[in-house]
Order: structure tokens, then sequence, then C-alpha cells
């Protein structure tokens, strides 16, 4: 055969493992003690030319902010475009393209522009560019999904030179929160008109109003981002001037890129390069509203069973999901909301939370409770994206102890087309019993997540139907009182917690790393959506 | 002139050929493995997919743990003990599937001969220019993921290198006198073809094997790193190398290591032995029966 000796090629891959290993640190431990949370950062000082920015989750399909629902966009468009409103720390809703916003009653929100803001090539930003680019997110043709907050929306209308007003069909207090996001996002009218079906890619680009200009991107390789100095927020001075993201995906790749100090820096740094990693430069941790949690796709099977669910949860080795898997950068969920994402009324949301039992690995009561159901031996198909080395290893730990305790767990590892087509597609869903996947709250409001499990939500994939959980559901998002909508709230999550039709496993702290010339970025979960770039710079 | 006993021995015997020991090491090595996968039940310490969080990445030597434990606390002396079950089973099944279509194409090409020959022929010539990996992705990408799949595919990539040897070989045979005799005898072409040419071309087709299950154990090792393979959490080599790659940046490299090295030594102890099967037929047929 006219084919390398299959011995070489054995070599081959015994020695790249071999040279992999003489990178580490040394010998490695299962558990780890927890890092400390980084609130404040000494601020940047000095100028810096080029920054080099790994995406971790790899290239973005495209920059429209209209179509950023994915961290890869994210966060690079956080960097380029702006919603009427922003977040500042502690995600408190801070003025950008609008100044002010009235709510002279209910179901209106008349917003009031910045003057003086202009898009990148210098047009000013109208009445019509915002309406425009809210209701482009709204047309079906695009397939947003930052369309989910209109549920309740009326209309919008430019109503005045700069003025704005909104209209909802009924009362929604998830509502103003979406001024921040992408949902409200302005882009400039004529240059998306123009682009059409380009606005956002390599080729067409986007026009937007935010410090940091569209500048190239070299498919496959890089986007580069270029200070404008024009931008309006002149309280804020960025110390970067160029702004390059790279797109590896690799976990051994990225390590290798940040410790050579041919990346500057990246957020969702692998665990298994932390210890590499934190002698080098800034390693730095943050609260997050990520819940890494299980979803029930299928209740006509084994999970159909309240017994089955409740073994389940169980059978969960949080200590070493927490302790080995996270390395101590997470902490066991009692619900599936995290205490970090309690925006406002704290000691409601403490106080039933604390309520709630506490999640521990029971082996002996997962095995009663399915010698009890002879539906929890049925076969549970579970999935998980086999890319998230993490989530791999709880998927083999759950159908470990899965085994242990009577049942019958089978693993499926997804590709990351099929992980994003189970958000999407009934069709990926069919066969699966059970989906392991990590969330996030986009701000921290519980009832941004409890709303998904209404009867008939679109995230709702198992069907799960509770009248009193909907009437809180409803009820909490007419609620203005925060005390009062986050009694509902809390019902809600018992009712939840008592079902099942999601078990909470861990929320895990925002990571970021960046080279030790640089300083002034927090980790926070909000880089998603804010400049976080205007923060960095050098020492 | 007078010779001594000794000296007509030496010229009458032919020279004795000492089996190296390099030979031997394989062929223990072969049969340790064959014996460790098929008594893995007896002879593992733990469960291969008993996982332990807590107790991950602990390094060779610790209690209890031989060759330490992977990134899930699974003990990887265990897992490399299963995982030899699947890594030899099913290379085996590919060289059995492929030598087995691969001889019946190779021998109705060569004693059809005109137009058969010349079809089979060029389908081989087909298949064989698909990477056999590739192939064997194509059947993963269409079937799904299992180990089914790619040994299906694998067998038919591998099919033309058999076919090629066999169909050589059974026109050099066929061109031989004995067959004639038999043919003469009354004896029809089935009987002579499977009774008398095929035994004669087995040796050749043994060291074929020898060296395609080399190939075919580091393509479905490759096809598991790339998550292709079989499904988690069974115990697979190349499944426990790519599962071990985050260890390997937290400085434990043992759980990717032992498995790396396991596909080295099998593939290594295949190559000598099947290299030195086709060298004995070598110089068999130089020096004639």
């Amino acid at each position: 055969m006219a084919r390398p000796l299959p011995a070489a090629l054995a070599a081959v891959l015994l020695g790249t493992t071999a040279l992999a290993g003489c990178t580490g640190g040394g010998t490695a431990a299962g558990g780890a003690s927890a890092p400390a949370v980084t609130t404040s950062v000494p601020a940047p000082t000095a100028q810096v030319g080029t920054v080099t920015w790994n995406s971790a989750l790899g290239e973005p399909a495209s920059l429209d902010p209209a179509l950023s629902s994915i961290e890869s966009a994210s966060t690079v468009v956080a960097n380029m475009c702006e919603g009427l409103f922003t977040f500042g720390p502690g995600y408190k809703s801070e003025p950008a393209l609008a100044t002010s916003v009235d709510h002279p009653d209910p179901l209106t929100y008349v917003f009031h522009l910045r003057k003086g803001a202009t898009f990148w090539d210098g047009k000013p930003v109208t009445p019509e560019d915002v309406v425009y680019s809210v209701r482009r997110v709204l047309n079906p043709a695009l397939g947003s999904s930052w369309v989910g907050w209109a549920a309740h929306m009326k209309s919008i209308e430019p109503t005045g030179a700069d003025r704005v007003t909104l209209k909802l069909k009924q009362p929604d207090v998830l509502v103003p929160s979406f001024f921040a996001l992408p949902s409200f996002h302005v882009v400039e009218k004529a240059f998306a008109e123009k682009a059409g079906k380009a606005f956002g890619t390599a080729k067409g680009g986007v026009m937007c109003t935010g410090p940091y200009k569209f500048g190239a991107w070299t498919q496959g390789q890089n986007i580069t981002l270029t200070r404008n100095d024009a931008w309006w927020n002149t309280a804020v001075k960025p110390k970067v001037k160029d702004l390059k993201f790279t797109f590896i995906a690799d976990p051994a790749a990225q390590t290798a890129a940040l410790a050579s100090g041919d990346v500057d820096g990246q957020f969702n740094v692998p665990r298994p390069a932390h210890k590499q990693l934190s002698g080098k430069g800034h390693l730095l941790y943050g609260q997050s509203l990520a819940p890494t949690f299980l979803s029930v796709l299928n209740q006509k099977g084994a999970l159909g069973d309240p017994a089955a669910r409740q073994a389940l949860q169980a059978l969960i080795d949080y200590k070493g999901i927490t302790g080995s898997v996270y390395q101590g950068t997470a902490q066991p969920l009692r619900a599936l909301v995290p205490p970090a994402a309690w925006g406002y009324a704290g000691d409601v949301y403490k106080t039933a939370y604390d309520a709630l039992p506490e999640p521990v690995q029971d082996l002996g009561k997962a095995r009663k409770l399915v010698a009890g159901s002879p539906r929890a031996k049925q076969k549970i198909v579970l999935a998980y994206s086999r890319a998230i080395d993490e989530e791999s290893r709880i998927a083999a730990s759950i159908a470990d102890t899965a085994k242990q305790a009577g049942m019958n767990v089978e693993l499926k590892p997804l590709t990351g087309e099929q992980f994003g087509a189970m958000f999407a597609s009934p069709a990926a869903r069919a066969g699966v019993d059970l989906f392991l996947s990590t969330g996030y709250l986009d701000f921290p409001e519980p009832l941004e997540y409890y709303q998904y499990f209404t009867t008939g939500s679109f995230y709702n994939f198992a069907g799960y139907s509770d009248k009193e959980y909907d009437a809180a559901v409803a009820s909490a998002l007419g609620t203005a009182g925060p005390a009062a909508r986050a009694r509902l709230i809390v019902k809600a999550q018992g009712i939840m917690t008592r079902d099942l039709p999601t078990i909470p496993i861990a929320t895990q702290y925002v990571n970021v790393y960046y080279g030790a010339r640089l300083t002034g970025l927090v980790p926070r979960q909000d880089y998603l959506y804010t400049p976080w770039a205007t923060t960095l710079g050098g020492k | 002139m007078t010779l001594s006993v000794p000296a007509l021995r030496a010229r009458s015997a032919r020279p004795r050929r000492r089996r190296p020991l390099g030979l031997a090491l394989a062929a223990a090595f072969l049969l340790a493995v064959a014996v460790a996968g098929a008594a893995a039940p007896l002879l593992a310490p733990h469960s291969p997919d008993t996982t332990d969080l807590l107790g991950s990445l602990a390094p060779p030597g610790t209690a209890g743990h031989l060759l330490g434990t992977d990134s899930s606390g699974r003990d990887v002396l265990s897992r490399l003990l299963y995982g030899a079950r699947l890594s030899l089973l099913a290379p085996l099944g590919v060289v059995a599937l492929s030598t087995l279509l691969g001889t019946a194409i190779g021998l109705l090409a060569a004693r059809c001969g005109g137009w058969a020959d010349a079809a089979l022929s060029r389908a081989m010539d087909v298949v064989f220019a698909f990477p056999s990996l590739l192939l064997a992705m194509l059947a993963v990408a269409v079937f799904g993921p299992g180990l089914a799949a790619p040994v299906c595919a694998l067998a038919v990539g591998y099919t033309p290198f058999v076919g090629r040897v066999v169909r050589s070989m059974a026109l050099q045979e066929g061109a031989r006198p004995y067959l004639e005799a038999y043919r003469v005898m009354g004896f029809g072409e089935p009987w002579v073809t499977l009774r008398h040419l095929l035994p004669n071309v087995a040796p050749v087709l043994a060291a074929q094997s020898a060296l395609s299950f080399g190939y075919a154990l580091v393509d479905l090792a490759s096809l598991s790193y790339l998550g292709l393979g079989v499904r988690p959490p069974a115990a697979d080599w190349g499944q426990m190398i790519a599962e071990a790659q985050g260890a390997i940046l937290q400085g434990a490299p043992w759980s990717a290591l032992v498995p790396g090295a396991a596909v080295l030594l099998t593939v290594g102890c295949v190559n000598a032995v099947g290299g030195h099967i086709g060298a004995a037929i070598g110089r068999t047929r130089k020096e004639g029966p």
C-alpha cells in the first residue's frame, strides 16, 4: 500500500500527546478550592495599539446585531453597536442612544433620543433609524431570536424630531430590560437597506454608532475593529486602538496561543488551562447568570414519571461536578435561576431559595425511587455537546451513577451543529429524553427564564404544563412592584422545583484571561451586550 | 575424497533461519493484548465506566489505580483492558470483511478474465481512489456514529488492496500446469479454484491481512478520536486519547499516553509479524518447493 506505515502514524499520535504533556503544569488534582471573584481591577493608564482577542466558540456567522444571539457574535457586536440604553455595573440601566424614557402609563414608553449621536459614517441617528432597527428585528424573514420581547408589543413609531414611542398591548415588566439588548440596537436604515442580505457579513459589514468601527473581516482568519474617535460618549476614552478577533476553537490551541502571547485575551478560557495560565497573566472570575441544567425533553418515556426525575436529581454528583469538573469555579444549584440573577428583592428570593433542599448526591434515595417505578428503568437518551469537555464529563458521571441506581442512561454526544439544532428543530430533539446544556440569562430577572416553561412557550420543549405555574408567571409579568413580583416568581420557582421539568446542576463563574500588559477589564456576564473593550488598556 | 558426515549435513540441509527475538516479543505482546482483552472482566480492577469525579487525574501508582485515573476519575488500566476488546475486534472485522470480499473479487476477476476482469478491476480502481478514512467518515455521516458503519466502510475501502493481490497471485498460479492437470482429470473450475488455487494464495493473503489490521486499527482509533466511533462511555483506545486532551493541559498526560502507547505498540507488533510472514513467503517462493 502506498501509505505511511500505520506504526508511524500511531507514533505521531503518541508523540503529539507526549509533547503536549510536557507543557502541563505538573501533577493535577481532582478537586480545587473556589477562586476569588473579581469585582474591580486597576484602571488602564496607557494606550495600546492592537489587542488580539480570541473568540472561544469560533467565527461568528454574522455581525448583524439582530442575529447576534450567540456568544461568538455578541462578543464582537457588543463593541460596535448600541441600544437605546446600556447596562452599567450591576446591570443598572444607563442612557445610551436615548437620554431618557418616559413611562406615562403601563402601556407606553416614550424615548428621547440623544442629540448629536452619529453613525460611524457621520450621519445622525434619527427616530426613523430607531424604528427601522426595532421593526427589522421583528421581521420573521430575518429570523432574529431577539423577537421574544415583543409578545405584547402593539406599535413603535417616530413621534417627534428626537422622539420614539413604543406601545404595548398589556403590561410587561421584562420589556424595559430589552432596551439595552440587541432587540433595540440601532443600525443605519439607509446602509442596511442598501446592503440587503449582505448586512452583517464580511462583504457587507455593519453601520452602527458604538466605540469601535467595523474594520475588516478576513473570513476564516480574523475580524478587525478600529476605535471610533467620534463616539458620542466622550466620558469614556477607550485605550485600545484596534481590536483583532481570532477564531481559535480548539482548547489546546487556545491555551498555547494565550500562554505564548500570540493572543492577548479570551473569555471562557477552557478550565484545564486555568492552572497553566494563572501564573502568566490575569485570569479573573466573575459571578454569572449561567445555569447548567438538565432539560426533560420527553415526558412520554421514563422521565414522564416524577420518581424518575427525582431519582435523576438525587444521583447527580454535585460535589464532584463543582469541585473537579469546574475546579471550584461553580456552585451547586437549588433552582434553575442562579442567585446572581436576583436583580431585586434579594431577601424574598434568598428566603425561598434557602428553603429549597440542598442539592446532594444520594444514591440510596435514587435506588429506592427507581425500585418503586417500573418506568424509571426504561432507556433514557441523554444528549450533550461533545465540544464542551466539562459537560462530557458531567454526562459520563450521570450515566454511571444512573446505572448504579438501576437506571439506563444512554449518552448521545452532539456536534456543534446538532447542538444548535436542538434549540430550533423538533426533528433534532426526536429520540432525546434529556438534554444537558448551559444557558444564561440576559439580565438579572428570574422571570426571563421562568417564562420559558409556561404552557405553549417556544422553549418549553417537553410540553410542561401547570396552570398554577402559568398563572404565577402571567401575574408576575404584569406586576411592577419588585417584592410582589419576586413573591410570584418564587411561587413559580417552587412549582418548577417540585415538578422538575428541568433539573438544575450548577452555576459557574464567568472567566476572562488577558495578558500581563493589559488591565481594566472586570469579568461580568454583561460582556455580551456592553462595550467591554472600552475598559481595557495598558498598564 | 571423502566428506565428513557433518559436512554432508551442512551441504544437504537448507540454511536454518533463527526466528528473531523481536518477532517473538511482538507475537507474545499481541497474544498478551488479545488475552488481556478477552479476560478484561477478570483482570480489570474496576468497572471501566465507574466515575469518581473527585478522584480524577490520579497519577499512575495511586493506590487502586496502577495506571492512574482519567478526567472523570475512571481507572485507566480498566479502560485500557476493556478498550482492547473494541480496539482489536473492530479492525479484525474490517480485515475479515475486506479479505472475504477482496478474495472473492480477485478470484472472480482472475478466473473469469475478459470483460468480468476488466469490470471488476475498474471497480476496484474507483474504490481505490477514495481514502478509506474519508469513506468511513461518510458512512458515519449517513448512518450515524457507532462501529458498524465505519467497519463496513473501511472494509469496502480495503477490499481493492486484497482484491488486487489475490487477482495477481491467481493469474500467476493459473498459468501453472498443476491446475490444468486437475481440469483434465475432470474437476470443475470452482472446485479447482477453491481447493487448489486458493490455498496457494492464502499465505500472501495472510501477510496482506496482517498489514491491513494495523492500518484498520489506526483508522478506527482516529475515528474514535474524532468522536465518530463508539459512543461514550464505552472504552476504546482512540476515544480514551480524545477524552484525555483536557488532562494533558492540566499536566496529567498519562490518560492519553497509556492508550497512545497501546495503539503504537500493537500496530508496531502487528507490522513486525506481518512483515515476517511476508518475508517468509517471499523466501519460500524464491527457493521453490
